[in-house]
């Protein structure tokens, strides 16, 4: 799957104190941490299912909002907090966004948020760091780990901006949160894949 | 061949109205469909390979225009035989939900461009009327081929030797 390459963010500094603590993330000491938000408009969010083994379909949340404190000298101490709006669900298929919000799967109705918070774990460089914690989709908090990493660190020639791209990607087994149908037709492990370039300098 | 063109026929028109609540029934459908439509691409061509080594069978007596037109609507045959599996490849190819190819789910079939909403847009109808234009010509040859046979004229035994 490609991911196609979103905007470039600006960090708000500015922003850390008040979003954070209401996100559930302490501010860090560290002075090179800074705050990055961004949202459906700038990044992308995607889920990869896999169908008999062979065959791979992908769908998108097209609104959901990112809180990411990075220094991307040291990624090890990275945190993340993540909100989905369920019902945002995208899908290229017609009529796939409604099954996918049915009861059957997400229940966007009955759950409309899923939401993913997430430390980096010791020992993460910058090409791979993970970012484990909860995830808690339809009234169900399963551990997720995201295998993420900044790439292509270099400074954009039109602004002079120093700029990364992020991305992560991560599995989850939907039958864990309560999916359990077309499990003929569809894998139960299903592929998380987010996607951001964020101006770092 | 025109029992598998029939097939692909039925096929499409099940996949299509199969709910998505059938999910696997959908999925098996459409790849089977493409799989079909794949093979077709080299049995239409061993079927010119072996209307070349063979070449035309004798003509029946005929009126001059219904062998000009009998000659037209086979060439229409041909170029539709053909250009209906190409245009469903392509089409799959530019299908926004980007859903690979698997020949008869073994052999995964490299589409040759990525997903394109505005080609998708335009070859889909094409491989649609295309396919609606195949299986009506299809159905007009048989039908007066089964014509001419009651009238006594060999066409149906000839078509039967030489298919």
């Amino acid at each position: 799957m490609t991911l196609t390459p979103p905007p470039k963010l600006i960090p708000r500094r500015a922003l850390a104190g008040a979003v954070l603590p209401l996100l559930g993330l302490a501010p860090r000491p560290a002075e090179a941490a800074r705050v990055f938000r961004f949202d459906h408009t700038q990044g992308r969010l995607e889920f990869i299912a896999r169908h008999l083994m062979v065959l791979t379909s992908t769908g998108q949340f097209s609104r959901f909002a990112c809180e990411l404190v990075l220094d991307p000298d040291r990624p090890e101490t990275a945190r993340v907090a993540v909100q989905v709006e369920t019902a945002s669900i995208a899908h290229a298929y017609p009529g796939a966004a409604d099954l996918l919000r049915s009861p059957a799967y997400f229940d966007a109705e009955r759950w409309p948020m899923a939401r993913f918070s997430g430390r980096a774990k010791p020992g993460g460089r910058i090409e791979a760091f993970e970012l484990a914690g909860p995830l808690e989709m339809r009234g169900v908090t399963q551990p997720v780990t995201m295998q993420a990493k900044l790439s292509g660190r270099r400074r954009d020639p039109a602004t002079g901006a120093e700029i990364v791209a992020c991305t992560a990607r991560g599995e989850i087994s939907r039958s864990a949160f309560g999916m359990t149908a077309d499990t003929l037709a569809t894998a139960d492990r299903v592929q998380l894949a987010v996607s951001v370039s964020l101006v770092i300098g | 061949m025109a029992a598998l063109v029939f097939l692909n026929f039925l096929l499409a028109l099940v996949m299509v109205a199969l709910p998505l609540s059938a999910l696997l029934a959908k999925i098996l459908t459409y790849q089977l469909h493409k799989s079909i439509g794949l093979l077709l691409i080299p049995l239409w061509a061993w079927r010119l390979w072996l209307l070349a080594r063979r070449g035309r069978p004798a003509s029946v007596t005929l009126p001059g225009w219904q062998q000009g037109a009998a000659r037209l609507g086979q060439g229409l045959l041909y170029a539709l035989l053909i250009a209906v599996p190409l245009l469903g490849f392509l089409s799959a190819a530019a299908a926004p939900i980007a859903v690979e190819t698997v020949f008869f789910l073994i052999l995964p079939i490299p589409h040759p461009f990525p997903p394109d909403q505005a080609l998708y847009d335009l070859l889909r109808p094409l491989h649609q009327g295309a396919a609606w234009g195949l299986v009506g010509l299809a159905l007009g040859h048989g039908a007066l081929t089964i014509h001419h046979h009651r009238r006594g004229l060999p066409i149906l035994r000839r078509m039967w030797r030489s298919g």
